[in-house]
C-alpha cells in the first residue's frame, strides 16, 4: 500500500515537472560545446552559395569580391562588418579567409553564420586554425562542406586551400592537392588561391613555404589572399606575386578585390 | 605551470574534504558503518554538457548542503568517430529545503567543473605549438541552478530517490554574454534533467 501511494505520488509530480519544464521553456539539451551539431539551415553552406553564385555569372567578365577574415568572436565589429559590405550595392560576393570561431564550440559556428547569414550577397569561407580546435573541421565539413575545394566565377579560378598544420596533427597541407588545382585548366583569366595561413605565416617551416612559393612561381599565379596574421599586408614578398592578408575584425578594415579579364586591382575599405 | 598548480590544488581540496566529511560522516553515523569512500548517493544525467547520458557518484561533504558528484558521461556523434567524453566535478548546493507531506523540495545552484575530451582539446599544448599559442580549452566552469524533488523510499538498499533539473551555462557562453552585445544572456541556457538514488 505505501509502496503504491509513493508511485503514484512521485509518478504524479514527476510528471507535473516534466511537463512543465519541457513546455515552458525551449531551451535546448546540450550534451557537449563540442558536439557536431549544425542546425539544418546552416549545413552544406559552400554547396548552397556556390548555387547562388553560379546563377549570377550573366554575361559580364568583371566582378568584385570583399575579402574578410578572423572575426573569432568578435561579434559587434562582425555585425558591422557585415553592414557595411551590405551598404555597398558593387559586391559579387564576399569571401572569408577563416578563423570563423575561437574555440571551434558549436555555438560559435551558429553564432558566426547567423550573422554572415544576413549578407545580401553569397559567401564562402577557407577553414582557420581556429576552426580546427575541439571537434571543428567536423562542424565546418557538416555546415560548409570540403575544406579543399575549387569553384570558377566569371572566368577566374578560385582554389579554396586547407592550409592548417598544427591543430591538423602537424601534417603538412595537401600540397599535391594544392599543385594539382593551381594549373590553370581551363583557359581561366586569373587563377587565385585563397588560404588561412600565408607563407610566412608562424605554422609553415622554411621547407613548406618554399614548396608553396615553388608551386606558386610555376603556375604563374599573380594573387594569394590569406588572413591569419591579424595584420593588413598588401605587397610582393617573394618575386612577382601579389599577396594580400586582411587584418582580424576589431581592425575594422576589409578588402575589396577588383577583377577583370586582364587585370586586378585592391582596395583597403576601413569601416 | 601555474594553472596545473592550481587545479592539483582544487583536487586536493575537494579529495580531502570529501574523506574528512565522509570519516565525520561514519563516526556519527556509526551504526552504518558505511566506508569512507563508498558514494552517498548515484545520479544518471541527461544533457547538461556532460555528454548524452552521464553517471555519478554522490558525496556529501557537508550534510544537506553541499554534494560534490564525480560524473562521466559521453556523448556519440554519429557524424564523427570520436567519442566526447566528458568527466567532471559537479559541485551541488541544496539552498534550502521544503518539506511537504513526504516529499522534499529543495532549490539548488552549483558549478560544475568539466574535463572534455575530443579530437583537439588540450590541457597541455603538443610540443610543435609554440608556449601559450592557445588557453587550454579542455576545462570548463559550468554554473548552474535547479530544483530536485526528494522522496524517501522503503528499500534498506535504496534508501530515497529525487528527480533534478537543472539550467547551465558555460565560461566561453558567459564569457561572450559579457563581452559582446551580440550574445544575449538568454541564448547561454541550456536543460539537464536526471534521478538520484540514495544508498
Amino acid at each position: 500500500m505505501q509502496r503504491r501511494k509513493f508511485l503514484k505520488q512521485t509518478g504524479l509530480l514527476s510528471a507535473v515537472t516534466l511537463a512543465g519544464l519541457l513546455t515552458a521553456c525551449d531551451m535546448p539539451f546540450e550534451y557537449s560545446p563540442y558536439d557536431v551539431v549544425v542546425e539544418k539551415k546552416y549545413r552544406d553552406l559552400t554547396a548552397k552559395n556556390l548555387a547562388k553564385i553560379k546563377a549570377l555569372e550573366g554575361d559580364k567578365t568583371s566582378f568584385k569580391i570583399a575579402f574578410i577574415s578572423d572575426n573569432h568572436t568578435f561579434y559587434d565589429d562582425f555585425e558591422d562588418q557585415i553592414k557595411d559590405i551590405n551598404s555597398r550595392d558593387d559586391i559579387d560576393f564576399v569571401i572569408h579567409g577563416g578563423d570563423i570561431t575561437l574555440s571551434s564550440l558549436h555555438k560559435e559556428f551558429t553564432w558566426f553564420n547567423e550573422i554572415i547569414g544576413k549578407l545580401n550577397v553569397p559567401f564562402l569561407t577557407v577553414i582557420g586554425n581556429h576552426d580546427h580546435l575541439s571537434n571543428g573541421k567536423a562542424i565546418y565539413e557538416k555546415s560548409f562542406g570540403p575544406t579543399n575545394y575549387i569553384f570558377t566565377f566569371r572566368g577566374c579560378k578560385f582554389v579554396m586551400f586547407d592550409n592548417i598544420i598544427w591543430e591538423n596533427k602537424n601534417r603538412d597541407p595537401e600540397f599535391d592537392w594544392f599543385k594539382a588545382n593551381l594549373r590553370n585548366d581551363a583557359n581561366y583569366k586569373h587563377v587565385i588561391p585563397v588560404s588561412h595561413i600565408p607563407p610566412w605565416g608562424d605554422q609553415y617551416n622554411y621547407g613548406n613555404e618554399r614548396i608553396f612559393n615553388l608551386m606558386m612561381e610555376e603556375k604563374d599565379i599573380k594573387l594569394s589572399i590569406h588572413g591569419h596574421t591579424h595584420k593588413y599586408y598588401f605587397d610582393k614578398r617573394y618575386g612577382q606575386i601579389d599577396y594580400l592578408v586582411v587584418g582580424d575584425t576589431p581592425d575594422r578594415d576589409y578588402a575589396v578585390i577588383s577583377i577583370d579579364e586582364n587585370s586586378y586591382s585592391v582596395e583597403k575599405i576601413d569601416f | 605551470m601555474i594553472q596545473r598548480f592550481i587545479y592539483i590544488v582544487i583536487c586536493l581540496l575537494l579529495f580531502s574534504s570529501t574523506i574528512a566529511a565522509a570519516e565525520k560522516e561514519e563516526i556519527k553515523q556509526d551504526s552504518l558503518k558505511r566506508k569512507w569512500y563508498l558514494p552517498r548517493a548515484a545520479k544518471v544525467q541527461y544533457a547538461g554538457n556532460v555528454g548524452f547520458i552521464s553517471f555519478g557518484a554522490t558525496y556529501y561533504l557537508v550534510d544537506n548542503w553541499y554534494q560534490l558528484t564525480f560524473m562521466y558521461g559521453r556523448a556519440d556523434s554519429k557524424y564523427d568517430p570520436e567519442i566526447i567524453r566528458t568527466f567532471a566535478f559537479k559541485n551541488t548546493f541544496l539552498i534550502k529545503q521544503f518539506h511537504y507531506k513526504d516529499f522534499i523540495i529543495s532549490p539548488l545552484a552549483g558549478l560544475s567543473i568539466n574535463f572534455g575530451s575530443s579530437h583537439n582539446t588540450y590541457r597541455k599544448l603538443p610540443g610543435y605549438f609554440p608556449d601559450d599559442y592557445y588557453f587550454q580549452n579542455k576545462i570548463h566552469f559550468a554554473p548552474f541552478v535547479g530544483a530536485m524533488v526528494y522522496h524517501p523510499l522503503p528499500f534498506k538498499a535504496i534508501k530515497g530517490i529525487d528527480f533534478y533539473s537543472e539550467i547551465g551555462t558555460m565560461d566561453n557562453y558567459l564569457l561572450e554574454a559579457i563581452r559582446t552585445d551580440y550574445v544575449k544572456y538568454s541564448e547561454i541556457w541550456n536543460l539537464s534533467l536526471g534521478v538520484t538514488l540514495y544508498f
